[in-house]
């Protein structure tokens, strides 16, 4: 695919970045647009193997909003494990339209969780809720 | 502290560019770039996610996008599905492969954009493009 010419640092908007993994372009698209115009920086992933190539090559996000369905050998669930074996401290918001209560544990802690179809005001909400308890401002 | 202020738009720019690029290091910086130019950007991993923006009337004034993609449906092909159906959509096409690029020459005005390249190429790119098409009245 070869290469882009870039500093390896992507940027950090100061109300934080946010790792969205979303297999439906239509769905990533429109909430990743809104959490932008609440100020926070997004970086879009289709499935999770992207996710990890981003997280392997930079600073952990300040959270991750993952889909619990995606395409690929890994799974927002599988994704979450790997996530905080190496990212202990970076939150994962999971969603799903599907996914029963009894399942929102992983490696025996509970996971945020928001049910689709979601208002992306609820995700904003909940992220700038786990940026409060981090420490950090959170989106606008 | 971010390192983005430090990339001050040198104007604000109103269009959207649909930038297709299936490896996510390199569509992560592209996007990022151009939204810090002013311009308002769509990602996509494929031609597939990209027919599904554009059939879903997204409003996307240029497309930016890699020759090789995953799946049925290459940078070419796509190039001439959009401008079959978007003809007043502008396509800059890029490809780090040098016969592919000939190729794609055939399909962008100016040819393909010649892999690595600097995202700043990509902007001037595009406000020639534009600038074109605003001359031209269309």
């Amino acid at each position: 695919m070869g290469q882009v010419q870039h500093t390896p640092d992507v940027a950090r908007a100061r109300d934080g970045t946010v790792l969205v993994i979303e297999d439906d372009v239509i769905l990533r698209l429109d909430t990743c647009e809104y959490l932008r115009s609440k100020g926070y920086h997004v970086i879009e992933a289709a499935t999770a193997e992207e996710a990890m190539a981003v997280l392997s090559a930079r600073d952990p996000v300040d959270v991750v909003f993952c889909d619990v369905q995606l395409p690929g050998s890994i799974g927002g669930l599988s994704f979450t494990v790997w996530a905080r074996e190496h990212f202990p401290s970076m939150p994962v918001i999971l969603t799903s339209g599907n996914l029963p209560v009894a399942e929102r544990v992983v490696s025996g802690r509970p996971v945020p969780f928001i049910a689709k179809p979601y208002d992306p005001d609820e995700v904003a909400g909940q992220i700038a809720s786990l940026l409060a308890c981090s420490g950090q401002s959170g989106g606008s | 502290m971010s390192n983005r202020s430090k990339r001050v738009p040198l104007q604000v720019n109103a269009e959207t560019i649909l930038v297709i690029e299936p490896d996510i290091l390199v569509r992560m910086v592209v996007a990022d770039y151009l939204r810090e130019c002013g311009y308002k950007v769509i990602e996509a991993t494929g031609a597939e996610e990209a027919m599904t923006i554009l059939n879903a009337g997204r409003k996307v004034d240029a497309v930016f996008s890699e020759v090789k993609l995953h799946g049925a449906m290459d940078g070419f092909r796509l190039a001439q599905w959009i401008r079959a159906n978007h003809p007043r959509m502008e396509v800059i096409l890029t490809t780090g492969v040098t016969a592919t690029a000939d190729k794609a020459g055939e399909l962008c005005d100016e040819g393909p954009l010649e892999k690595p390249y600097h995202p700043r190429q990509v902007v001037r790119r595009l406000r020639m493009l534009f600038e074109r098409r605003r001359k031209a009245g269309r």
